[in-house]
């Protein structure tokens, strides 16, 4: 843990030291606040979804984390989160075991699958936000940000050290997703066309060129063990051989992509700003884009009850059709009514 | 003293009536000039703290008075060429009217319409309508990429109906032209609004919606040309009335001439003080009018008394100039004081309405009791104007001698029993009372005018928020850049947005995050107030000054909230939650303060109101209370006076509760005007019972007897009075619809207290304390 921390943690106890005394309240900056309990949770912005067991959990602005344990029908708001920076990442270990990523490099841990969390780390002077979060195991995982930000943990989260070396000098490069691939391998989507593997569980990196420039937002290992990955402006691209090719798919969107999901019965789902909604039966092969009315901007996706769809953004949380045929009609919306 | 006056007066009689003749036609020539003239800042209250700041911000906040113009697609949607060179055609018109702030024109085809677009290589903002496309020569691919831009450009629901049938242009108003110092003329904007943007644009292909506070005046003037109308209106059916009861034209003729004299005087006298006539006020007049007919009526009713007893014109007059003198003037005193009180309200308009009722009020102690009498010492009445009289006058004192009946002592008790139990029904309804207005749009203009019409259509398509609420936000120079007051607003911005009531919440950090995301790819992750400086400036400096969410020197950063609805509650929870924020998070160098928007005026205004009414009222009563002291030296005179007006008050809440009619810069003159016009009834009958009791009647008889004399006439008027403001129930304005309401009620309820309560508290209080020692009498002149 951090010096810093160790500051911030003693500054906190004497605020609730003064409140037992019933001192006059203890000047706090909002950073340091609890999230505030809101109505509202579960409509403000939404910006990544894990599950947690049975139950499905998201996090987004306002260090909002948002609870259902039903399928996406009802939600709730985490009962404790000690932050209000935008949480922007989210992994579970098992039901229970859980670390959340955001903004002012926050780290928080959670041990009861998403009620009460505490905050591991938190570094604002860095002005370096943490977007992504993948654990190996209980103790070993890795969380990745901006500007090539990349922090290793070894302890469950009690502390984290920086990871050097990934990507071949080039360690500006902002890592926006972190995801297991096939066969144990490890995969970065990053910012300038950039993907990075790692084959020994985060190590060492190698970069990956699909044939892009724009950025890549997320990717999604299908269960036939082929990866994609997605981002800016529509593109997509899928390989096979663990990124040694990879082939351009026809998005039918210019809107930028930043989530995906592969639901039960195996067919892929990517999301995006605009409203954009993407459908593939065939593995990713193949996509039908349709284009949800509002056009707000979604960042995740996620499976819900009754063959709905959930979809995590700037209203918070919705559900959509999951396009099967028969529904994808009424999911399709023309891009804008026409004359 | 009496006595002199009269004598002076009656010699005198040749010369004043000249004198007031000449008066009369001076003062004609200036009522002429008189104009219709409506203003914004003159219905907000001046002083009050939220007013102070909405003056102090107004010239930096943009769109506190703004004019939005839609033009709909009857058929299809907007994107053909026909349809945006109609909206190139409205823009162009919109321009060059006048007092429209021209930097502030904002629909599709202006410059500051703009959209950003991200590519692999950065953002990048264009014209949303470039500069070289022309509506003249505009193609159908140049419409296609017009319609690309605006989705993309997150204009949709803002200039663009979500259902893409209508555009919208919206500008701002300026109150005084900049260059001549000129105040505008609002209803001269509102009918060029009406002909040279409605009338010229809205055809069978396109309709036009207009909303703003300068439509929202015109529209209420044009209403209110109707109030010309509906006051020939009661002024014949008052006149009807008169004959009827008078059975003479003559005795007809001289209530209306005297009152309406003072009305031209009184018309006179507002355009010579440099107001122009409010919509708004526009029914003091009438109420002046209806002032002087009651009056009228009691001077025809005692002159009528005389001449079917055998007197001629000129004893007649001098009987009716005597006896009237001292309870006339003495009601018409009390009434101007109680007017003069609204002056105390910091509101201007009803301080102006105060003072045209107060001028239009002393001016009747001249027209009605003295110029009356005078002009009927001229009449002469043919013979058989005696037995006409004396038929009517059977029917009606057969009426008068069973009301009559309420002086004996069980009936009194009953009374007073009944009066009591209302009385505190009434003190519990009208605790239900509302202040402010209840009702969805315009609470001046009826649900289905067009404005209200308009306002709903404009707010369906564009999900707009009507009710705003601006919270000022004084800060350090230069805090846009700063993180830690960007994310004080940030937070304080949540906190409101979380308040139930509040819809939602525009702010410069709210802007800024979204703004990070559009710099960082567009990546909804990004949605965050950046810490690092360099990215703060990115984000705060390409959000547009026209957006209204900081000033050129980030010292000002105001939070636009939009509430859902404008009623007194919602009002109050959302200002409540501004001030538990500011007094739970105080912050170094940035000062909360409200606040402007119409929701801030209406807050304000709200206060005031509910703050004066109740002093307000106390004041008027006050000034009775005093009044008949002085006068009566008795204290049964005031319980009996005043307890009747606080019951009728009373039930004018409840009838307020009941009927939904809130408590409003409208509103709360009428309450303090009927409790002028209540104290003349009181006044009238329980001076002739004052009278005869000062004879050595009995109570019972005495009031008998001041039925005959003074009461029948109190119930005439009041019927008639209120017969004729209750045509203004058909007012194309919703004030004056309930105002007419209220004061029809309030007539009513103040003549049946007046002629049930009034005796029998006098009755019981005789029974109970017995006879007073010595009745001071001063009318007893003779």
């Amino acid at each position: 843990m951090s010096g810093r921390a160790n500051t911030r943690r003693r500054a906190l106890s004497a605020c609730a030291l003064a409140a037992l005394l019933a001192a006059p309240p203890c000047a706090r900056a909002f950073a340091d606040e609890l999230a505030m309990q809101s109505d509202r949770a579960a409509q403000a912005l939404l910006l990544h979804v894990a599950r947690a067991g049975p139950r499905i959990v998201g996090v987004g602005e306002w260090g909002h984390v948002v609870l259902s344990d039903d399928g996406g029908r009802s939600w709730r708001q985490a009962k404790s989160v000690p932050t209000r920076v935008t949480l922007t990442g989210l992994f579970f270990v098992g039901a229970r075991l859980g670390w959340a990523v955001g903004h002012d490099g926050v780290i928080l841990h959670t041990a009861d699958g998403g009620d009460v969390w505490e905050l591991q780390r938190e570094a604002r002077e860095d002005e370096t936000p943490l977007l992504s979060v993948w654990f190996e195991n209980a103790t070993r995982g890795l969380a990745v940000g901006a500007f090539g930000l990349a922090l290793e943990t070894r302890d469950a989260g009690k502390s984290w050290r920086r990871v050097a070396g990934i990507g071949s000098g080039e360690e500006d490069r902002h890592l926006n997703q972190i995801f297991a691939g096939p066969e144990g391998t490890l995969f970065i989507a990053a910012e300038y066309g950039t993907v990075y593997r790692s084959d020994d569980r985060g190590r060492s990196w190698r970069d990956l060129h699909p044939p892009y420039s724009g950025s890549f937002w997320g990717g999604l290992t299908t269960s036939q063990g082929a990866v994609l990955v997605f981002g800016m402006r529509g593109h997509v691209f899928r390989t096979e051989d663990l990124g040694a090719t990879w082939v351009a798919i026809r998005s039918g969107t210019e809107q930028s992509l930043g989530g995906a999901t592969e639901l039960a019965d195996g067919r892929i789902v990517i999301v995006g700003l605009g409203g954009a909604v993407l459908f593939s039966d065939d593995g990713g092969k193949t996509f039908a884009a349709t284009t949800r009315p509002d056009r707000r901007g979604i960042a995740a996706v996620a499976a819900g009850a009754d063959g709905q769809i959930l979809l995590f953004g700037e209203t918070g949380v919705q559900t959509g059709s999951d396009g099967r045929p028969s529904a994808r009609a009424e999911a399709a919306q023309p891009r804008a009514p026409g004359p | 003293m009496i006595g002199r006056l009269e004598n002076l007066v009656f010699r005198h009689r040749g010369r004043i009536l000249a004198a007031l003749g000449i008066f009369t036609a001076v003062m004609g020539y200036y009522a002429l000039q008189l104009r219709m003239e409506a203003g914004f800042a003159k219905q907000l209250p001046l002083g009050h703290e939220y007013i102070e700041t909405f003056f102090e911000y107004q010239e930096e906040l943009f769109g506190a008075n703004r004019v939005i113009i839609v033009i709909r697609a009857r058929e299809g949607d907007i994107w053909n060429t026909a349809f945006l060179g109609k909206l190139a055609e409205a823009t162009d018109s919109v321009f060059f009217l006048p007092g429209i702030d021209r930097r502030t024109v904002t629909s599709l085809w202006t410059p500051n319409t703009r959209y950003i677009e991200i590519t692999e290589e950065g953002m990048r903002s264009e014209d949303v309508i470039g500069g070289d496309v022309t509506p003249n020569n505009l193609t159908d691919a140049e419409v296609d990429q017009i319609r690309a831009r605006v989705i993309h450009g997150g204009h949709v629901g803002r200039l663009v109906a979500k259902d893409h049938t209508a555009a919208m242009i919206t500008a701002d108003i300026l109150d005084v032209d900049p260059q001549t110092q000129e105040k505008l003329d609002y209803l001269d904007l509102s009918a060029r609004l009406e002909t040279e943007i409605r009338g010229r644009l809205q055809d069978d292909a396109y309709d036009v919606h207009i909303l703003g506070f300068v439509k929202q005046i015109g529209d209420i003037a044009d209403g209110a040309r109707d109030v010309a109308s509906f006051f020939l209106l009661a002024f014949l059916l008052t006149g009807a009335a008169v004959l009827l009861y008078s059975r003479s034209w003559i005795l007809t003729v001289l209530p209306l001439f005297c009152s309406l004299t003072s009305v031209v005087w009184q018309f006179a006298v507002i355009h010579l003080l440099g107001f122009g006539l409010d919509p708004l006020a526009i029914l003091v007049p009438f109420l002046v009018f209806a002032i002087g007919v009651s009056h009228g009526v009691q001077q025809i009713n005692l002159i009528t008394k005389q001449i079917s007893g055998g007197a001629d014109s000129m004893t007649a007059a001098r009987a009716s100039f005597r006896g009237l003198l001292i309870p006339g003037s003495m009601a018409l005193i009390t009434d101007l004081i109680g007017f003069g009180t609204l002056v105390l309200i910091p509101i201007p308009m009803i301080q102006e309405l105060g003072i045209t009722a107060t001028v239009g009020v002393a001016f009747k102690i001249v027209t009605n009791l003295v110029m009356l009498p005078i002009l009927a010492s001229y009449c002469r009445f043919d013979p058989g104007f005696v037995q006409r009289v004396h038929r009517s006058r059977e029917v009606r004192m057969r009426a008068m001698r069973i009301l009559g009946h309420i002086a004996e002592r069980r009936n009194a008790l009953v009374t007073l029993g009944i009066c009591a139990t209302l009385l505190a029904l009434a003190v519990g309804k009208s605790q239900g009372r509302h202040v402010g207005d209840l009702h969805e749009g315009t609470p001046e203009l009826r649900p289905e005018s067009r404005y209200n019409q308009d306002a709903k259509i404009i707010v369906d398509k564009f999900g707009l928020g009507l009710d705003l609420l601006t919270v000022i936000v004084e800060t350090r120079s230069e805090s846009c850049i700063d993180y830690e007051t960007m994310e004080y607003l940030n937070q304080f911005s949540w906190h409101m947005q979380n308040t139930p009531g509040v819809l939602s919440v525009l702010s410069a950090p709210f802007i800024a995050k979204t703004v990070n995301a559009a710099w960082n790819e567009g990546n909804l992750k990004w949605a965050a107030l950046p810490r690092n400086r360099y990215a703060l400036v990115q984000a705060t400096g390409s959000i547009p000054p026209s957006a209204g969410l900081f000033n050129a020197r980030c010292t000002l950063m105001p939070l636009h909230i939009f509430t859902a609805d404008h009623k007194a509650e919602t009002i109050k929870r959302v200002v409540r939650s501004v001030l538990e924020f500011r007094a739970t998070h105080e912050h170094d160098g940035v000062n909360i303060r409200l606040g402007s928007g119409n929701v801030g005026v209406q807050a304000a205004t709200n206060e005031v109101l509910e703050e004066s009414e109740t002093p307000m009222l106390v004041y008027v009563y006050a000034i009775i209370i005093a009044l008949v002291i002085v006068t009566y030296r008795d204290w049964r005179a005031t319980i009996c006076c005043c307890l009747p007006l606080t019951m009728a008050t009373f039930f004018g809440y409840w009838f307020m509760a009941a009927l939904e009619i809130g408590l409003k810069v409208a509103t709360l003159p009428v309450m303090v005007l009927a409790v002028g016009i209540g104290v003349d009834y009181a006044f009238y009958i329980y001076n002739r019972l004052q009278v005869h009791l000062a004879e050595g009647i009995d109570i019972t008889t005495a009031y008998q007897q001041a039925l005959f004399e003074t009461g029948n006439a109190v119930v005439f008027t009041a019927i008639t009075l209120a017969i004729g403001v209750a045509t203004w129930v058909f007012s194309p304005l919703k004030f004056q619809a309930d105002m007419g309401l209220l004061l029809t009620f309030m007539f009513l309820a103040n003549m049946i207290m007046a002629v049930t309560a009034l005796p029998a508290l006098a009755v019981v209080l005789e029974w109970v304390f017995g006879p007073p020692k010595s009745v001071n009498s001063p009318t007893l002149g003779h």
